[in-house]
């Protein structure tokens, strides 16, 4: 039982109801099954959204946490990679639709990366420039292996390379 | 003739009363001849009481002061004098002056063999100065008072006599702070002690001692040994009460450690008061001290629950500890210790600039049940599961870098219980080597822990070790154990910021599958064979950011949704039978497949992601994709693919 395959088992079923002439449904060779499965597992929000007219303002933290999987898949493909300057830069260029979907989310992302430090640089009263740097070290050092990433190089340049 | 004797008494009389300062000043010099007194005025107040202003007596070879009195006055009767007795002495104001001659004054009048005696006397407020400086001891100023009777009287020789000295202040060479105070002490002594050179009690009660510079320069100085007039004398009982001791540290940033000393000595040479007390094992306490960092007072970089020092005054004065005992202590890792580590090195580190570092030395440094706290600003923290300990020998603090060579501290055989984190951690030997202050060039903290094994969750690693950096931008870590037939390595940063961000990543090679998916989802999901794989963690504090995983078999084996089997128990009986039929061979398989080659992937971003499960085997694919939405909403085109 335990190689039985699809086709021949629900032949084998369909027929056995039925009187008539013996049919041998055997195959020589094992016959092959290519399965393919997708499982959605959703999670339900518990927190009932509270009916408003009002247009939903989405906070940058939000809106970045919203995107985060997008951007992930991006990181995953090596589309995009960690800049020294805290932003995301875009470093293979897709071509059509997709590569749209994927300038027009960098750019959002930058845009929120950019309110948030601004917000840190005016709370810490250091200038932007700063937390510039700091953030793209933070996003350097938590980058995962072989995503893009902006590091020093020799002569005070930098250079684009994949993570060890 | 009666007239005529009449006559010449009074004459006599008459003369003697206008040079009653002559007549005095002779009468005292007869007395004490071993000095010159000088006497303002004395005048007779009343026929059994003279007064006498502006007494100066002076050492006889410098004609150095050493008694001077405003005023006093001397009560007597015809009767007492024929006796050899005065009924009063009064002094009022007199101010001494400690010289070698002083003691010519405290001799019995009139020698041993047929002395003096006195009814009372009494001393209202005089003061004492000492000034031993040009022979390396302390300048000394006190006030005083006594009221005795029947001095020199042999009837009361075991009568009390009490001399009540306060504002003592004793001043170091080139100090203008004295090193010294006591608000009160009371000498008891008794005129037949007194002649066996004894004090019989000593009592201070109140004040301050301050050991620092002014006390080590007079140690230093005074290396001679008493004389051996003083050597002779001894003292019953001495006894301090709160007496404060201070011990000074003049560095900027170093606070003073006070404590009282109250204790009762018996027997003991007056000139050995001071090596008894000094001699005296002392315990100073310390709990819940904290060291707070140079650039952020709200942070902690050091946390002392308990800390006793233990020595001598002498040896403290000589800027040596016996031994130094920390319980419990927690060092805060994070860039404020290595901030307060730089700049203890800068004030401290004995770099050759500036004053020389004090040379303090301890023979015994013993830490008991230290831990480490990983934190980023000493706020969010989060404690290792370390206890260590250790126990130095000879160190020396001159130099506090000198440490580094000398701190190995153990860490424990010990099993640990971190519930929260689900975490369970039994070490088994290791070492922390603190590198204390940083060297340009060196890790700043190296540690190698060795764990027996280690439980998160299902999940277990035995024979593991975690090697860990720190320094100012976090802690650098690798780890590495065997797990489920194959050997697992990895890494970690813990990175010094404010929202604690942290990343770690791990390798397995030659993992059994079966034992790890028994673990991982027994009797639901079971794959054999062995595996490679890795995965790396992104995270701030607890909270998970990022994971992304991927795993390959590396012989061909076999998978078993084991959880189908339920769903085959319960095929509905009202189906039709072909339906039931399909269905269980449909769900058969479904749930087992037999693969040559065995791949996989996930990631997962708050929340969401995608996890890839490709098998290849003899009889066809197996391919499956698990989508993990945040929320219902199908918007998000990697939920959809390219």
């Amino acid at each position: 039982m335990e190689k039985r395959t699809l086709i021949p088992a629900m032949a084998v079923l369909t027929l056995a109801g039925c009187a008539g002439p013996t049919v041998n449904l055997a195959t020589s060779e094992p016959i092959k099954v290519d399965i393919a499965m997708r499982l959605d597992v959703y999670q339900h929000n518990r927190e009932t959204a509270k009916p408003s007219t009002a247009p939903e303002i989405v906070s940058p933290e939000t809106a970045r946490r919203n995107r985060m999987a997008e951007i992930q898949e991006f990181k995953n493909q090596r589309l995009v990679g960690e800049g020294r300057d805290g932003l995301l830069s875009i470093r293979t260029e897709s071509p059509g639709e997709y590569g749209d979907y994927v300038r027009k989310t960098v750019a959002a992302e930058n845009r929120d990366r950019m309110t948030l430090m601004k917000a840190q640089s005016d709370k810490e009263k250091v200038s932007l420039a700063e937390i510039q740097t700091r953030q793209g070290e933070l996003w350097r050092q938590r980058s995962f292996r072989d995503e893009w990433i902006e590091v020093a190089g020799p002569d005070d340049t930098w250079v684009w390379q994949a993570k060890e | 003739m009666a007239g005529v004797v009449l006559a010449i008494a009074v004459c006599g009389l008459w003369i003697a009363l206008a040079n009653l300062t002559h007549i005095a000043r002779w009468a005292v010099q007869r007395l004490v001849p071993q000095v010159i007194v000088e006497l303002g005025e004395v005048r007779l107040e009343s026929w059994d009481r003279v007064a006498f202003e502006k007494m100066v007596v002076r050492e006889k070879p410098s004609r150095q002061e050493i008694l001077a009195m405003d005023r006093g006055s001397v009560v007597f009767s015809a009767d007492g004098l024929l006796r050899r007795r005065i009924g009063e002495v009064r002094l009022e104001f007199p101010r001494l002056q400690a010289a070698p001659g002083l003691s010519a004054l405290a001799g019995s009048p009139g020698g041993a063999s047929n002395p003096w005696s006195i009814e009372r006397v009494v001393c209202e407020y005089g003061e004492l100065v000492y000034d031993g400086l040009s022979e390396g001891r302390p300048l000394v100023r006190c006030k005083f008072a006594f009221d005795w009777s029947l001095l020199g009287d042999p009837r009361a020789a075991d009568k009390a006599l009490e001399l009540v000295v306060w504002d003592i202040r004793a001043f170091g060479p080139q100090t203008a702070a004295p090193f010294l105070q006591t608000d009160i002490v009371r000498v008891r002594t008794s005129q037949a002690a007194l002649r066996a050179s004894r004090i019989e009690s000593v009592a201070v009660q109140g004040g301050e001692l301050v050991v620092g510079r002014a006390l080590e320069r007079l140690v230093a100085a005074n290396t001679k040994p008493a004389g051996s007039a003083a050597a002779a004398w001894t003292v019953g009982e001495l006894t301090t009460n709160e007496l404060l001791i201070r011990i000074d540290d003049a560095r900027e940033g170093i606070a003073d450690i006070t404590f009282f000393l109250n204790t009762q000595l018996r027997d003991l040479p007056l000139a050995g008061t001071a090596s008894a007390l000094g001699e005296l094992p002392q315990v100073v306490e310390i709990y819940d001290l904290e060291v707070l960092s140079p650039l952020d007072p709200l942070t902690t970089v050091l946390t002392l629950r308990r800390m006793a020092l233990r020595f001598r005054l002498s040896g403290l004065v000589k800027h040596e500890i016996d031994a130094v005992e920390i319980d419990g202590p927690i060092v805060h890792v994070g860039p404020d210790l290595f901030w307060y580590m730089e700049d203890t090195q800068k004030r401290f580190g004995g770099n050759g600039s500036g004053e020389p570092a004090p040379g303090w030395k301890v023979d015994v440094v013993e830490v008991r049940e230290g831990q480490l706290r990983v934190g980023s600003g000493g706020r969010a923290a989060y404690g290792l599961p370390l206890n260590f300990g250790s126990t130095l020998r000879e160190v020396d603090l001159d130099n506090l870098a000198s440490l580094q060579i000398e701190a190995a501290l153990e860490i424990p055989a010990q099993d640990y219980d971190f519930g929260s984190y689900q975490l369970m951690l039994s070490t088994e030997r290791g070492d922390l080597r603190f590198s204390y202050p940083p060297e340009s060039g060196q890790k700043n903290l190296v540690g190698k822990v060795y764990l027996r094994r280690i439980l998160w969750r299902q999940f277990e690693t035995t024979e593991a070790w975690v090697s860990a950096t720190f320094d100012k931008s976090g802690i650098n870590g690798d780890f590495g154990g065997a797990a489920y037939g194959g050997y697992l390595s990895g890494g970690f940063s813990f990175l010094f910021d404010a929202r604690s961000p942290w990343i770690g990543w791990a390798a397995g090679t030659g993992v059994s599958l079966r034992k790890f998916t028994d673990v991982a989802s027994p009797q639901n999901f079971r794959m054999t064979g062995p595996m490679d794989f890795s995965f790396q963690v992104d995270a701030f504090g607890r909270e998970i950011e990022r994971v992304k995983a991927g795993f390959r078999a590396r012989k061909s084996g076999r998978m078993v949704i084991g959880k189908i089997d339920d769903l085959l128990a319960n095929i509905p009986d009202t189906w039709p039978a072909l339906k039931q039929d399909s269905t269980r061979i449909a769900l058969e398989a479904l749930r087992d497949f037999d693969y040559d080659t065995a791949t996989g992937s996930m990631w997962f971003v708050g929340g969401q992601g995608v996890a890839e499960l490709r098998l290849q085997g003899p009889l066809g694919s197996r391919n499956f994709d698990i989508v993990l939405h945040a929320d219902e909403s199908p918007e998000g085109r990697w939920k959809k693919g390219r």
